[in-house]
């Protein structure tokens, strides 16, 4: 039961909704909510139609005053002034149908009542808002169109009213929008899957097939094919970086290391001559050996002169040129021998000087003996000194004793004889 | 050393390979247009030089000969690229030059040269013995300051050289500590306490995560940089220096510049070219 005091305030009440509403409805441009009516220039399938209207120019021409217009803020009008320019026209019509039907009375009766029906509900409905418009209502509206497309074109075309836009289910718009989804896709042949990881694993997938097939077609064709499939698989390679193909866990060497354990004992013949040997032994060995075997000889050959290049790599020196060591073998030799000769010549040498001193020696003895030293010399030489420094003999005496002071004439072996130095 | 005419981006590679080697090198040789290899032979033996290091154009590639000097083998590489250690230089943002580190001979890594064949033995030992041996009792890390790297790529049959200088950074320290510590103190005026600028994570250096738990080292005696001192723990970092080769070995002779071919990339058929072109002109 309504209460009498709202019932009051109901026009009110009613006034504030319907202002609300044509605000909201303000809001929202026509476009969105009024359906179009199929426009008829445009149609695909209407050519005659289209040509008959107007020539393609004066279409053109439509067309972009058309757009303009739409840009055109102030041509835009809201929903509330659609329906209010809708309804000025229905009442035009109204009277202009009126005038007609006075003419034509019987045939349109029904019809006439029907439109009025139609036109008076409309009235009605423009006072009070219409935007709940149930799709019953519209529905009707819809058959007083067709009812009045009968009579005259023009007036049923202007008699249809606004029509919102008709609320279809969102279901049916979600699996609208995922056929053409659907559609799109199919058309850009992209992969029906929904997460990253599928659509890697059909990747992989296509890379397989491919690499099947042209390992197919490898076969196929043969050998003449195969130069380009690698030329191909090379290229596949340097697509991948450098630092791929850096391996991480190879054998690592390093420098040198010295480990003080320098000074190995030597191996093998130290000597050039024994050295020599060796190596002809080698060669008598090698050349036996490629009489029997050939190969068996190459083998050795070639494995020596890797072994070879390796020590010499290494810094060791390797003595094998037959021609070097003839050489230092002679060397030696001429050395040894001059050596020899110089040993020799020293040892002459060395005997010879003593011989001579030996020589000398006596020499000087017999002179002494004589008096050579002591007569003519000293008769020669200054004469009057002769006896006083008796006792000073000369050093190289032999085996004369010396005279000393007092002991000239000495019994027991002090004495000697006195002899006189020529210098004092 | 070049040989023949080579032009100037082949003796900018010398000189960079010359400087990879020092010291033990002659870095300002000159070689004249009538120098013929007989000529170096003949000296080396009186310098005690032990190793040749051939550049040398043809039209269709770089070859480098590496040579034992008296009577040893020799290694043909040809140089499929390379790169001038100004170029690798231009790629850092801030690249360390300091002649300090030329002073002693660059630490030498070989990977991946376990391979069959005899010719890698050979390659193998040439390189190792192309550098001084590390006397392990007495050696200082002040020695160690360079490294050179040669990569045996298996799959291409190509050898990789790079050149690195060795480089300590303090870890588990943030960067703003680091930066107190080592340079002056930064600009405060934002922070109302130090304690702000030092917990202020934000600052992550991007370098600072590649040093894993591998990296890190402890050292064992001082290392030359500043703060470096014993029993530190430090990351060790590389950074590129210089040149970059990429060599692939053609050919192992007997002798030097001629003598048997012992291994020929291309087979058995070519062993019997006897090298008449290349080697009689130097």
């Amino acid at each position: 039961m309504v209460q009498l005091d709202q019932l009051e305030s109901l026009p009110e009440r009613m006034a504030q909704h319907e202002k609300l509403f044509n605000d909201m409805l303000h809001l929202i441009p026509a476009k969105y909510y009024i359906a179009q009516k199929p426009e008829f220039n445009n149609n695909q399938y209407m050519h005659n139609k289209r040509k008959l209207k107007a020539p393609k120019q004066e279409i053109k021409e439509r067309s972009k005053k058309a757009r303009k217009a739409k840009l055109d803020p102030e041509n835009e009008k809201s929903i509330a002034e659609l329906q209010t320019e809708q309804a000025e026209k229905a009442a035009k019509e109204k009277e202009e149908m009126k005038q007609n039907n006075n003419d034509d009375d019987d045939g349109d009766e029904l019809d006439d009542d029907d439109e009025d029906e139609v036109h008076d509900d409309d009235d009605e409905d423009d006072d009070v808002d219409d935007v709940d418009d149930d799709a019953t209502s519209s529905s009707s509206i819809a058959k007083g169109d067709f009812s009045g497309l009968e009579n005259k074109e023009a007036a049923a075309a202007a008699a249809a009213p606004l029509q919102p836009m008709v609320r279809g289910d969102i279901a049916a718009l979600h699996s609208r929008l995922q056929q053409r989804i659907a559609e799109m896709r199919q058309k850009r042949n992209s992969p029906n899957a929904k997460n990253r990881e599928e659509i890697l694993k059909q990747r992989a997938k296509k890379r397989e097939d491919r690499k099947k097939a042209q390992k197919a077609r490898k076969e196929k064709k043969g050998g003449m094919q195969a130069p380009a499939e690698e030329l191909v698989k090379a290229n596949n390679q340097t697509e991948r970086s450098a630092a791929d193909s850096v391996k991480m866990d190879g054998d690592l060497y390093f420098g040198k290391v010295a480990l003080g354990q320098e000074n190995k004992k030597k191996k093998g013949p130290v000597d050039a001559k024994q050295q020599l040997k060796k190596i002809e032994s080698k060669k008598e060995k090698l050349e036996q050996l490629r009489k029997e075997d050939k190969q068996k000889a190459l083998q050795l050959e070639e494995k020596e002169q890797w072994d070879k290049a390796l020590a010499l790599a290494t810094g060791e020196k390797i003595k094998d040129d037959t021609k070097l060591l003839r050489k230092t073998i002679k060397n030696k030799e001429q050395f040894k021998k001059k050596s020899g000769e110089d040993w020799r010549k020293r040892l002459e040498k060395v005997k010879a000087d003593e011989q001579t001193k030996i020589k000398k020696r006596e020499e000087n003895i017999r002179n002494h003996t004589k008096g050579k030293k002591t007569g003519e010399n000293w008769k020669n030489k200054k004469g009057g000194k002769g006896g006083k420094d008796g006792g000073k003999g000369g050093k190289d005496s032999g085996k004369k004793k010396k005279a000393r002071h007092g002991f000239e004439g000495a019994a027991f072996g002090y004495g000697g004889k006195v002899t006189k130095s020529k210098k004092k | 050393m070049r040989s023949g005419a080579v032009g100037r981006s082949l003796t900018a590679l010398v000189r960079d390979v010359r400087r990879i080697m020092e010291p033990y090198t002659a870095t300002h040789l000159k070689e004249r247009r009538t120098n013929r290899l007989k000529d170096f032979v003949a000296v080396a033996g009186q310098l005690s030089i032990t190793h040749f290091l051939i550049f040398s154009r043809t039209e269709a590639n770089v070859n480098l000969r590496i040579a034992r000097v008296p009577r040893g083998p020799t290694l043909t590489f040809r140089v499929a690229e390379y790169a001038l250690a100004k170029d690798c230089l231009a790629l850092q943002k801030a690249p360390k030059t300091s002649s300090a580190k030329h002073e002693s001979s660059p630490l030498l890594v070989l990977n991946n040269f376990k391979q069959d064949g005899k010719q890698f033995k050979v390659m193998t030992a040439m390189l190792q013995n192309m550098f001084p041996s590390i006397d392990v009792q007495t050696v200082q890390l002040s020695q160690t300051r360079r490294v050179l790297l040669f990569n045996y790529n298996e799959d291409t049959g190509m050898i990789d050289v790079r050149h690195y200088a060795i480089g300590v950074k303090a870890t588990g320290v943030s960067k703003s500590i680091k930066r107190i510590i080592n340079t002056e103190v930064p600009d405060l005026s934002n922070f109302d306490d130090i304690s702000d600028y030092v917990l202020k994570e934000a600052i992550v250096s991007e370098s600072d995560v590649e040093d894993g738990p591998d990296s890190v080292v402890t050292l064992a005696q001082n290392y030359p940089g500043r703060n470096n001192r014993k029993n530190d723990q430090r990351a060790v970092r590389l950074q590129e220096l210089g040149p970059r080769l990429t060599l692939d070995l053609i050919k192992v002779e007997n002798g030097l510049c001629g003598g048997e071919v012992l291994y020929h990339k291309y087979g058995e058929y070519f062993k019997t070219f006897k090298n008449t072109s290349m080697c009689h002109h130097d």
